[in-house]
């Protein structure tokens, strides 16, 4: 390989620091995963409601996040937000904040579309069954949706857990940011970045694999 | 004026106001009948089952249910036109694809609405639902979810969801058309039992041998009118109005039923 000798070694002496950097990463991922699920279906039942305004602002902040690069979105929201609205937060605030909103915008259009793949005979056998409207949406749509979008939101989920490396260009200290710094400081950029994609491909794959079974589990269910 | 189980009048209703799916129409229906609706695709029968579980917005006319005022239509309601809504509890009404919600098992189906609608404990719901499900043979299957039944059973199931509501009538709107050819039977043959225990009914079929087995009177529609309305053995083999006479050739491929 062009003379390049692969050095275990600094894969082994980097790994306390990339590992704190990759409990930043899951912190990040975690919280804005949370704020994801709560929040797209929040937003949803927004984008869904019949008070227009609301449903225009859902609607509006759903398009803004989905038709921008997350990378955009980051960097406006570090750069612009302080500078627009005068509103300074730290660093680990604002990623929280804007890759929250990014996936919240996204699970927001899981939960829409689960909602309308629901049959509307449903609806009509829940008014032959005297389920009023709020029973209805409790009982009968919400787990439903829920159901349907599991996959969805576990794929948005993972997007998320890769998402966060793009932190890293804001000086968030997360794992793509750790081993950036110690590619450079080593100059082994070879042995750190592959380190790196391995990590973030081994969390990952487990819940990749989740998805796969979700699903079938699903089909069988939802036939 | 002695009134009636079932009565509708001048019932119309449209989609978009253009064409008239139900225009005008007037029938009475005794307790312990069972009546038949058949006539062509796109007639209005579905909308006519519909109008009277209070699942459409009509135009004009008024549904009467046991004498009270159940359905009427008026211009300055948005929403639906339901007098009384305790009326419509005692419909039940099982529809062509199951409807049965795939996240709760069978019995949970069931026992939805005794305990969410009604107020039922779950102890004696669950128990009304055992029995109803051991009754039909399905008590085997009370923890399975739909997406594990076959086609006659998941029908079968949604008609025990309906009886657990305990309806004074049942409409049944082309329950077996979504079945497998072999699967019609155990459904046909459960509505016929609730023909003997003397349930009222109301059901549109396409298949005309089971209509003439469980109607008391056959009701033939068209463009939104009752064309013909009697007795089976009346309209199957000697109907009066040549529209009729028509439709029955062209269904059976033959003249009459025998
Ligand atoms: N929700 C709807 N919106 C618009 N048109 C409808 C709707 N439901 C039914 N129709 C129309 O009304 C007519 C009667 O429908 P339906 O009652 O389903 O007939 P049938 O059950 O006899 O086949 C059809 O022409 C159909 O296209
Ligand atoms: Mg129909």
């Amino acid at each position: 390989m062009n003379g390049y000798t692969w050095d275990s070694s600094v894969v082994f002496s980097s790994l306390p620091q990339l590992m704190s950097g990759l409990a930043v990463t899951l912190q990040l991922t975690g919280i804005c995963a949370v704020i994801g699920l709560v929040g797209g279906f929040l937003v949803c039942l927004m984008a869904m409601s019949r008070i227009l305004p609301l449903r225009w602002i859902a609607v509006i902040f759903i398009e803004l996040f989905r038709c921008t690069p997350a990378l955009v979105q980051i960097i406006w929201i570090f750069y612009c937000v302080p500078f627009f609205f005068g509103i300074f937060m730290d660093p680990f605030t604002m990623a929280v904040l804007a890759l929250g909103m990014n996936i919240t915008a996204f699970n927001a259009e899981a939960y829409r579309a689960a909602i309308q793949a629901i049959p509307s005979s449903h609806y009509d056998a829940c008014t032959a069954l005297g389920l009023s409207s709020l029973k209805r949406t409790i009982y009968v749509i919400l787990p439903q949706a829920v159901l349907l979008a599991i996959p969805v939101l576990l794929t948005n989920t993972i997007g998320l857990l890769q998402q966060t490396a793009l932190v890293a260009i804001v000086a968030i200290s997360d794992l793509m940011y750790q081993g950036k710094s110690l590619a450079t400081q080593t100059y082994r950029p070879i042995e750190i970045y592959s380190t790196v994609a391995f990590i973030y491909f081994i969390l990952s794959l487990p819940l990749s694999q989740v998805v796969g079974f979700c699903e079938k589990r699903l089909r069988a269910r939802l036939a | 004026m002695s009134s009636c189980f079932l009565k509708v009048q001048n019932l119309r209703k449209s989609y978009g106001g253009l064409v008239h799916v139900l225009d005008g129409m007037n029938f009475q229906m005794e307790p312990k009948e069972r009546i038949v609706v058949i006539g062509p695709s796109g007639s209005g029968k579905s909308t006519l089952l519909r109008c009277i579980m209070g699942l459409e917005k009509i135009d004009d006319g008024r549904i009467e249910f046991e004498g009270a005022r159940y359905i009427e239509a008026q211009a300055n309601r948005r929403k639906d036109n339901l007098v009384d809504t305790a009326v419509r509890a005692k419909i039940g009404m099982v529809f062509q694809h199951y409807t049965l919600f795939p996240h709760l098992t069978v019995l949970g189906n069931l026992v939805l609405s005794p305990i969410r609608a009604r107020g039922e404990s779950r102890a004696s719901a669950t128990e009304r639902a055992m029995q109803l499900l051991k009754r039909l043979g399905l008590d085997n299957r009370a923890n399975a979810y739909p997406g594990m039944l076959s086609g006659g059973q998941k029908q079968r199931v949604a008609i025990a969801r309906a009886l657990l509501l305990d309806p004074k009538i049942m409409l049944f709107d082309e329950v077996t058309s979504a079945l497998d050819p072999e699967l019609v039977a155990e459904v046909e043959g459960l509505m016929l039992e609730l023909a003997e225990q003397k349930m009222s009914m109301m059901i549109v079929t396409h298949d005309m041998w089971f209509a003439k087995r469980i109607a008391t009177r056959v009701i033939f529609c068209a463009d939104g009118h009752i064309v013909e309305d009697a007795p089976p053995a009346k309209i199957f083999s000697d109907p009066a109005e040549p529209r009729t006479a028509d439709f029955l050739k062209k269904v059976l491929h033959v003249d009459t039923v025998s």
